[in-house]
């Protein structure tokens, strides 16, 4: 291994050959410290409804909320397909009140019995939909 | 900079508003290490960014179940090598490819590269390196390069110390024959 080992401590370093970006270290630093504050600022609770009809989506948007005020998350994400890179709607916990479960709900079709069927037909565990992040 | 034993930080985390100030530490003290561990098995510095970002954010998320039955620095190698592991199985190109396919693709991105600063011999080398099994080439980067323990790299990749000897050797001798017929 003499030849090699020359390679390695010739280069001074344990790099090997490779070289990253001028002050790439400290981007990368300040990056991760930015996501970290984030992260510790923001207790998320996610809700995936793209699988109901609308009452069935303004049930689990019930249970989320309040989950939501239990495990005191700051922010429900209320997404419409799991890819959380895709456009989804955010609303924060202040509004999470009374009126906006109502506004939720007020258009819902009267079918209440068929969705409450549609779930168990389905086999649908609330639990499932719901995700800490 | 202000150097902090892991029992300090594994103090500092009992309090949940110092998380933050403890990864920040965790990132300064230990990103080029993590980083240069993953790069070696990753090659493109492009990929090595995306790795070394998803290793902290696991490093972030698991922080709080670290009971310091290892070195702090061990553990993050052992989510930095599973991380990029995951990342390398993600670019295969279908389910039955052996991982040594996408490394041997690796081995032509190698001087296509823009940060390699390698000369003729340095390029052989990392040549005959990626030629290796996977498992095999990450035992050599932290025996060769990192100068790591045998019991050290035995907890990151959870094989005995024997197997990583009777590895090494077998690897030296990979090495060697590639470097002779190339």
């Amino acid at each position: 291994m003499k030849d090699y080992d020359k390679i390695k401590f010739n280069s001074g370093n344990l790099n090997g050959p490779f070289e990253v970006p001028e002050g790439y270290f400290q981007e990368l630093e300040n990056k991760m410290v930015q996501k970290f504050e984030a992260k510790s600022a923001h207790k998320h609770l996610v809700v995936d409804i793209s699988r109901f009809r609308k009452i069935a989506a303004a049930l689990v948007l019930c249970i989320a909320a309040t989950f939501a005020i239990w495990k005191q998350n700051d922010k429900v994400i209320i997404a419409d397909d799991l890819d959380f890179q895709e456009e989804y709607f955010a609303y924060e916990l202040e509004d999470l009140d009374d009126e906006l479960l109502y506004e939720m709900t007020e258009n819902v079709d009267e079918d209440y019995d068929a969705e409450i069927e549609y779930l168990i037909d389905n086999d649908i565990d609330f639990e499932s939909l719901i995700t800490q992040i | 900079m202000q150097k902090y034993a892991d029992s300090e930080l594994l103090e500092m985390l009992k309090f949940p508003d110092k998380k933050a100030q403890v990864m920040t530490i965790i990132v300064r003290t230990y990103q080029e290490r993590l980083y240069w561990h993953i790069r070696k098995i990753l090659i493109s510095h492009e990929d090595s960014n995306d790795v070394i970002q998803n290793t902290f954010i696991k490093i972030h998320q698991n922080l709080q179940s670290f009971k310091g039955n290892a070195k702090l620095s061990t553990w993050m190698i052992t989510i930095a090598t599973n991380e990029s592991l995951q990342f390398l199985k993600k670019k295969k190109r279908h389910i039955l490819e052996p991982l040594e396919n996408v490394a041997l693709r690796q081995s032509d991105h190698l001087t296509a590269e823009n940060y390699f600063s390698g000369d003729e011999i340095a390029k052989k080398l990392q040549e005959a390196i990626l030629t290796l099994p996977i498992k095999q080439r990450v035992a050599f980067n932290m025996k060769y390069f990192d100068e790591m323990k045998y019991e050290e790299i035995s907890k990151v990749l959870g094989t005995s110390v024997g197997a990583l000897k009777a590895n090494y050797h077998h690897a030296k001798n990979k090495i060697q024959e590639y470097l002779k017929n190339h």
